[in-house]
C-alpha cells in the first residue's frame, strides 16, 4: 500500500512553492468568473488578478499614523507563507514535497498560525476598524477550529496514520467521503473560515468598512489576498487528499486527478463568495458548539467503530 | 531531517517572493512616500490611538476551547492506535469527549455562548 | 528611466480596467448616486468602502459643511495614482467617470502631482469641472492649511497637531470607562459616517465603543448643500409605484451588502435602476423578477438566523418614537430587522401591482417626520450591541439623509456655523425626544 506514495526528490520543493503561488492567481481568474455581479465579459474577468496587481504595485507607499509596523508586516505575510507551508505535506497524485509522517498535526499546526496572522495585520495599522476585523477572526476561530481538528482525526482514524500520502493510500479502494460525508463538508467549511471567505468573510466584512483590510494597500493588499487565495487552494487540495481519493481516477494520471477534483473543490469554495450572507460569530459561535461539534464528534464515532471493528478481528 | 530542509526552503521562497512584490512595487510605484494618514474613520480624524485593551466578551470561551485544545494532544496519539486497540480504546475516549461536552452543555446553559 | 515610466503607464492602463470608486454622496446628491453605481458597475468598477484601496473618489452633490470635511479626510486618505470627480448632475455622471479613470490610466506618473492640482489652495476644482465652476468654500475648524506646506509629490497630511500631546503621532491613548458589567474598560470614541460603505451618507452617529459593543450612541444629521430634494418622494400614479418599489430595493441592497450578501445586493440594485429608467417595462416582468428575488431571500436560513431577532420595535415603540412607514407596519411581522427586510420586499411588490402602500407617506413614512423616527429609533436600539448588530439595525431602518435634511431637522445650513454642533434647533420638534438634531440614548447600564 504505501508503495504508492513517492517522496519527491529534494528539488520539488522549488517546483511546488511557484505551483501554489501560480495556482492562487488562477483561482483569483476563477473567482472574477464566478462573481455574479455586473455584466462583464470573460477576458476582463480572467485578467482581474492582473489589474489588481497592477493597482497594488503602483500605488504610493502608504502608512497610518503611529502603527505597529513590525507586527503588521508579520500579520501580511503569515496568510501567504502558511499556505506555501502548509502544501508542503499536501500529496499532488502520490508524491509529496515532504512526508513528515505526521502530517496532518503540521497542517493543523500551520492552521492555527493564522490565527496571529489574521489578528496582527488586524493589529498592527491602529486603525478602530481594522482592529476590529482583527478580533473578529479570533471569534470566528474559537468556532471553526475545533470542528477542524475534529475532522481532521477521522482520516487518521480511518487510515491509522498521521501522513498524508498514507491517508491517500487508505482510500484507493473507497474514498473516504463515503463513510465520513460529515467530516469532509466540516473540513471544506473550515477551509473557508480560515480564509476568512464567503459566509466567513466576517473579519474583512463591508460593515465595518473591509475590517483588516481597512489600511492595507499597495504590496501588503496584494500580499494578504494572494495569501486568502493560496489558502483555499490548498485547504481545497488538502480536501481532495483526506477525503477524495487524492489522485484515485481511472485513465488520466494521478497528479492530473489531483488538480481537477481540486479546482472542483475550489469551485465551490469561491462560488460561495457573494452568494450567501456572512455569518455573525455569534451566531456561529453557537452553531458551531452546539450543533456542528456534536455532530462531527458523532462521526468520529462512528468512523472509529468501523477502524476498531475492522483493525481488532 | 531533509523534510525539515525543504520546509525551511519553501518558507525561504515565501520570503523571496514577499521580497521581490515589495522590491517591484518600489520601483513601480509613483510619487513619493506618503506621510503618515490618519487610519479611517468614516472621514473623521481620530483623537486617540485605536491600539488599546479591547475587551472581548467571549473570553469565558476560550477556557472552554482551551480544554478541547489540549484534548487534541490525545487524540492524534489516540488515532494512531485505535485500528490496534479495539472497542476499548473508542470508549475510553468517547466517555472523555463526553465529559468535554458536558462541559460545553454547561457553558451554554451559562450564557457563555451568548455575550452581545 | 524611460523604461520604469513606460511600466508604470502600463500598470496605469491595466489598473484603469477595474478602478476602485469610493463614492460619496452629499445630501440631494441621490440621483447622481445611482447614475454613478449604475456606471461604475458598466465600467468594470467596483465600489468601495476603503480608501486606501481606492483610486476614484466621487462626490455626488455638493458637500459643505462636515461633510466636506469629511471629503477632504478621505482624499488625503487615498494613496496616489487617484482622480476626483465631482457629479452633481446625474445624466453628466458616465461621462465624468469615464474621463476620470481615463485620466487615471494616462497619467500615472501625475499621480501625485494631481493631488495639487485637485486641491491647489483649500479648493477642490475639478479639471472635467470647471465648465461648471463647481468649487468649494474653504472651511473653518480643521482647514487645508497643513497642504500649503506639501513638498513637491507628495502629499501631505496636516491635523496632527490636536492638543500638542506629546504622544505618538500626536493621539491620545483611549480612556476608559465602566461597561455594563461595572468593570472599568478602555473605550474607543467611533464617528459611524458620515461616508461609510452602505450608509445613508451625510448621518453620523458617534458610538463609545468598548471591544466592539456600542456601549452610547449620540445621531448627527450632518448640513447639505441646501437645496436637497427628496428624490424617492417624486412622481405620481404608476411612476409613484415603480418609484416607491425603486426606494425599498435601494433599502433593501444596503441592507443586503452590510449583512455581507454581495450578490443579492447587487440584484436588488439592479432591479432598482431597472424600475428608475426603463418605464416601458411591463409592470409584469418587473414584478416578477422582484419576486424571485424575494423567494431567494426569504429562503437563506442563514441570512434568517442573522437578523430574526435583532434591533425589534414592537408596537409600543412604534408610538413612542412616532415610526410611520414600512418600519412601523413591520411591527405586524415581529419588528425586528428581518421583518422590516420583508415588509420592504412585500410593500415593493404592492406598490408595483397597485401604487405605494400609504400613497400620502413617502418610503420612510410621513412626509417631514419618517426618517427623523427611524434615526431615534437607531439611537434608542443601538447601545448594547455589538457594532455588526448596530449596523444591521441602522441599515434596517435606512433613514434618509435628503428627507432629514429638507424637514430641516438637520439644521445648520450655514457652512461656517461649526459641524452641526450647534446646529439651529428652532425647527421644532419633529416627534424626536428634546426636537433636536442630537440624540443621546446614554449608556448602558
Amino acid at each position: 500500500m504505501t508503495s504508492l506514495v513517492q517522496q519527491a526528490p529534494a528539488w520539488s520543493v522549488l517546483v511546488a512553492v511557484p505551483l501554489v503561488l501560480c495556482a492562487a492567481v488562477l483561482a483569483g481568474s476563477l473567482d472574477a468568473v464566478l462573481d455574479p455581479r455586473g455584466e462583464l465579459p470573460l477576458r476582463a474577468r480572467l485578467l482581474r488578478p492582473v489589474y489588481e496587481a497592477s493597482r497594488s504595485l503602483l500605488v504610493q507607499r502608504r502608512s497610518t499614523t503611529a502603527p505597529d509596523r513590525l507586527l503588521w508586516a508579520v500579520g501580511v505575510v503569515t496568510p501567504l507563507l502558511v499556505a506555501v507551508l502548509m502544501a508542503q505535506v499536501v500529496p499532488l497524485g502520490f508524491a509529496v514535497v515532504s512526508d513528515l509522517g505526521v502530517g496532518l498535526v503540521w497542517f493543523n499546526a500551520m492552521d492555527v498560525l493564522l490565527w496571529a496572522g489574521w489578528w496582527l495585520a488586524g493589529w498592527g495599522p491602529n486603525s478602530v476598524y481594522s482592529l476590529i476585523g482583527g478580533y473578529r477572526f479570533l471569534a470566528q476561530a474559537l468556532a471553526y477550529e475545533l470542528p477542524l481538528m475534529f475532522a481532521l482525526t477521522a482520516p487518521a482514524v480511518a487510515a491509522s496514520s498521521l501522513s498524508v500520502p498514507q491517508i491517500v493510500a487508505a482510500q484507493q479502494g473507497r474514498w473516504f467521503i463515503v463513510q465520513m460525508p460529515l467530516a469532509a463538508v466540516v473540513f471544506a467549511a473550515a477551509v473557508a473560515a480560515f480564509a476568512a471567505w464567503g459566509p466567513f468573510a466576517h473579519p474583512v466584512g463591508q460593515d465595518i468598512a473591509g475590517g483588516l483590510l481597512v489600511e492595507q494597500s499597495g504590496p501588503a493588499r496584494l500580499l494578504l489576498r494572494w495569501g486568502q487565495y493560496a489558502l483555499l487552494v490548498v485547504g481545497s487540495a488538502m480536501t481532495v487528499a483526506l477525503f477524495l481519493g487524492g489522485g484515485a481516477g481511472p485513465l488520466l494520471p494521478p497528479w492530473l486527478w489531483t488538480l481537477l477534483k481540486s479546482a472542483a473543490v475550489l469551485a465551490v469554495l469561491l462560488a460561495m463568495r457573494h452568494r450567501m450572507p456572512v455569518w455573525r460569530p455569534d451566531r456561529l459561535m453557537r452553531l458551531a458548539w452546539l450543533v456542528v461539534l456534536p455532530l462531527v464528534l458523532a462521526q468520529l464515532l462512528v468512523v472509529s467503530v468501523l477502524a476498531a471493528a475492522g483493525g481488532g478481528s | 531531517m531533509g523534510d525539515f530542509v525543504s520546509i525551511l526552503a519553501a518558507l525561504g521562497l515565501v520570503l523571496l517572493a514577499a521580497v521581490v512584490v515589495l522590491v517591484a512595487h518600489r520601483l513601480l510605484t509613483v510619487g513619493t512616500t506618503s506621510e503618515p494618514v490618519a487610519p479611517y474613520l468614516s472621514g473623521a480624524r481620530p483623537t486617540e490611538h485605536a491600539l488599546s485593551r479591547y475587551h472581548v466578551r467571549w473570553y469565558t470561551l476560550t477556557l472552554l476551547f482551551l480544554a478541547f485544545d489540549v484534548e487534541m494532544l490525545f487524540m492524534y496519539a489516540w488515532a494512531l492506535v485505535v485500528a490496534e486497540m479495539g472497542a476499548g480504546a473508542v470508549v475510553e475516549m468517547f466517555v472523555f469527549l463526553g465529559l468535554l461536552m458536558a462541559g460545553v452543555v454547561y457553558a451554554w446553559r451559562e450564557g457563555a455562548l451568548r455575550w452581545v | 528611466m524611460g523604461l520604469r515610466t513606460s511600466a508604470q503607464r502600463l500598470l496605469a492602463g491595466w489598473a484603469a480596467r477595474r478602478p476602485h470608486v469610493l463614492l460619496v454622496t452629499a445630501p440631494g446628491g441621490t440621483a447622481a448616486r445611482l447614475a454613478v453605481e449604475a456606471q461604475a458597475r458598466a465600467l468594470g468598477g467596483v465600489l468601495t468602502g476603503e480608501p486606501a484601496d481606492a483610486d476614484v473618489l466621487v462626490v455626488a452633490g455638493s458637500p459643505d459643511g462636515e461633510l466636506a470635511d469629511a471629503v477632504g479626510v478621505l482624499w488625503s486618505q487615498i494613496p496616489a495614482p487617484k482622480v476626483r470627480v465631482d457629479v452633481l448632475d446625474s445624466a453628466r455622471a458616465a461621462a465624468l467617470l469615464s474621463a476620470g479613470i481615463h485620466r487615471l490610466a494616462s497619467t500615472p506618473d501625475a499621480g501625485a502631482e494631481s493631488t495639487e492640482q485637485v486641491e491647489p489652495m483649500g479648493e477642490h476644482v475639478h479639471q472635467q469641472e470647471a465648465e461648471m465652476g463647481h468649487e468649494h468654500g474653504g472651511d473653518g475648524g480643521h482647514g487645508h492649511g497643513g497642504h500649503t506646506d506639501a513638498e513637491q509629490g507628495g502629499h501631505e497630511h496636516g491635523g496632527h497637531d490636536h492638543g500638542g500631546m506629546q504622544m505618538p503621532g500626536g493621539l491620545m491613548m483611549a480612556d476608559r470607562a465602566p461597561d455594563r458589567d461595572g468593570l472599568k474598560l478602555d473605550v474607543l470614541h467611533v464617528a459611524l459616517g458620515p461616508v461609510l460603505p452602505a450608509w445613508p451618507s451625510g448621518l453620523v452617529i458617534d458610538v463609545e465603543l468598548q471591544g466592539d459593543v456600542v456601549q452610547g450612541a449620540e445621531v448627527r444629521v450632518l448640513a447639505g448643500a441646501g437645496d436637497a430634494m427628496r428624490f424617492w418622494a417624486d412622481g405620481t400614479g404608476v411612476a409613484a409605484g415603480r418609484r416607491r418599489a425603486a426606494a425599498h430595493l435601494d433599502s433593501v441592497g444596503r441592507l443586503l451588502e452590510v449583512a455581507g450578501w454581495s450578490g443579492a445586493a447587487d440584484r436588488a440594485r439592479g432591479q432598482r435602476d431597472v424600475l428608475l429608467t426603463e418605464t416601458g417595462e411591463p409592470v409584469g416582468e418587473a414584478r416578477e423578477e422582484l419576486r424571485r428575488l424575494r423567494r431567494r431571500v426569504e429562503r437563506s436560513w442563514g441570512l434568517r438566523r442573522s437578523l430574526a431577532g435583532l434591533g425589534r420595535l414592537g408596537h409600543g415603540d412604534v408610538s413612542r418614537l412616532g415610526l410611520s412607514g414600512p418600519a412601523a407596519r413591520a411591527a405586524e411581522r415581529g419588528g425586528d430587522v428581518w421583518a422590516r427586510l420583508q415588509t420592504w420586499l412585500v410593500e415593493a411588490d404592492l406598490a408595483l401591482s397597485s401604487g405605494p402602500v400609504a400613497p400620502a407617506e413617502g418610503p420612510r413614512g410621513r412626509p417631514g417626520r419618517g426618517s427623523d423616527a427611524l434615526v431615534a429609533a437607531a439611537a434608542h436600539l443601538m447601545p448594547g450591541l455589538d457594532l455588526g448588530d448596530a449596523r444591521l439595525v441602522v441599515a434596517s431602518l435606512d433613514p434618509d439623509p435628503d428627507d432629514l435634511h429638507s424637514t430641516g431637522v438637520a439644521g445648520d445650513r450655514d457652512p461656517h456655523s461649526g459641524h452641526g454642533e450647534n446646529g439651529h434647533h428652532d425647527e421644532g420638534p419633529h416627534g424626536m425626544p428634546g426636537g433636536t438634531n442630537h440624540q443621546h440614548d446614554g449608556h448602558v447600564a
